[in-house]
């Protein structure tokens, strides 16, 4: 049964919705969802860089292993074309690393955590490096040389992102809390 | 051919899922002020209508993976503010709604409303001074949309309670409206 009450308020049921919330409500929601994506992005992100890195390792000590490598990084004379490959990729991990250090004061945890991760590749690519005298095959291990610097550049560019993306959300939720002061 | 449902935000609902900070903003700004009011309506107190808002959001924005879209978002969201806002209720040890015998059923008024002067302003007033019982189950019910077997379930009444509390409430509604008018 309705009556002429109910109809009314059926009826006009969009004007009932008479308050408005505080506008500050909202930065303060944003707060709170802010370092929800801060987690979420990094969560993930450190994750899939700590994975390559672990899978890399794992191989590279494969490799060492199976061919003994010597416990002392000796000198090697690289021949000219590989040695151009190891300036150019070298100059481009140098860069990176560069661009990194610039985020330390921010975020110096993490950025000593991803120095970590790239000097575990560099001590691979030292012991590589020597495993190139000894081996016949030299193809194989420049490759897995060539490798490991490309890993070593993907994984930068990564930690790179993930620093961007850090510092984007963070500068935001400063922004609004001091409105909200 | 079956109807297909369509969110009209559901590419904004898409881009929230990925943590879009703007598209977050955009939902928020679409939906605040309705959800605002349905808490508002339940809890009929400000400090807890603008917890129960955020707390809502940020459960949405959280869950987003759990929504899938055989609801409008719009409708989702209400449910989540509705039962938190029952939460709410049920913290303050509200009786919510008074255990009633059967024979309360049919106990409502005869229709009599010619008289009233129905105002929005007037309606909304009389509906926040009713007690937490009756304005909730009123307003879940001629608001909200919900029909007495979701009140029911919502707020662990049987669905003849929600029935006669319903009839209660809008007594006590046009008692109110006709102090009012009297007022004048």
């Amino acid at each position: 049964m309705r009556n002429r009450i109910e109809e009314f308020i059926t009826e006009n049921r969009k004007e009932f919705d008479r308050f408005e919330p505080r506008e500050e409500l909202w930065n303060k929601l944003d707060a709170k969802l802010a370092g929800q994506r801060k987690q979420k992005v990094s969560r993930f992100r450190i994750m899939s860089v700590a994975a390559s890195v672990a899978v890399l390792m794992v191989v590279s000590f494969l490799f060492v292993r199976y061919n003994h490598a010597p416990d002392r990084v000796p000198q090697v004379e690289l021949p000219a074309e590989e040695q151009q490959a190891e300036l150019y990729y070298s100059s481009l991990i140098e860069v990176k690393r560069s661009e990194i250090d610039q985020h330390k004061k921010k975020n110096p945890e993490l950025c000593k955590e991803f120095d970590k991760q790239i000097q575990a590749l560099d001590i691979l690519y030292n012991q590589l490096k020597t495993e190139y005298i000894k081996t016949p095959d030299k193809e194989v291990v420049i490759s897995a040389m060539i490798e490991n610097l490309q890993t070593q550049l993907k994984i930068l560019s990564q930690q790179l992102e993930i620093l961007d993306q850090l510092k984007n959300p963070s500068k935001k939720t400063k922004t609004h809390e001091s409105v909200t002061i | 051919m079956e109807p297909v449902y369509i969110d009209i935000h559901e590419a904004l609902v898409a881009q929230c899922r990925k943590g879009d900070a703007k598209a977050q903003h955009e939902l928020y700004k679409l939906y605040a002020r309705s959800m605002y009011n349905v808490c508002m309506r339940m809890v009929n107190h400000v400090g807890e209508a603008e917890d129960i808002l955020q707390e809502s959001f940020l459960e949405a924005f959280t869950k987003l993976d759990n929504f899938r879209a055989e609801a409008s978002f719009g409708s989702w969201l209400k449910r989540i503010v509705i039962n938190r806002s029952i939460n709410y209720l049920r913290k303050r040890k509200l009786e919510l709604v008074e255990s009633i015998g059967e024979a309360d059923l049919a106990a409502e008024m005869p229709d009599d409303d010619e008289e009233l002067q129905l105002e929005v302003s007037r309606v909304h007033k009389a509906i926040q001074e009713l007690p937490d019982g009756y304005r909730v189950v009123l307003t879940m019910y001629l608001l909200e949309g919900y029909d007495h077997g979701e009140i029911a379930e919502a707020l662990h009444i049987s669905e003849s309670t929600s029935k006669s509390q319903l009839n209660r409430a809008k007594n006590k509604l046009r008692e109110k409206l006709s102090v009012y008018a009297q007022q004048d």
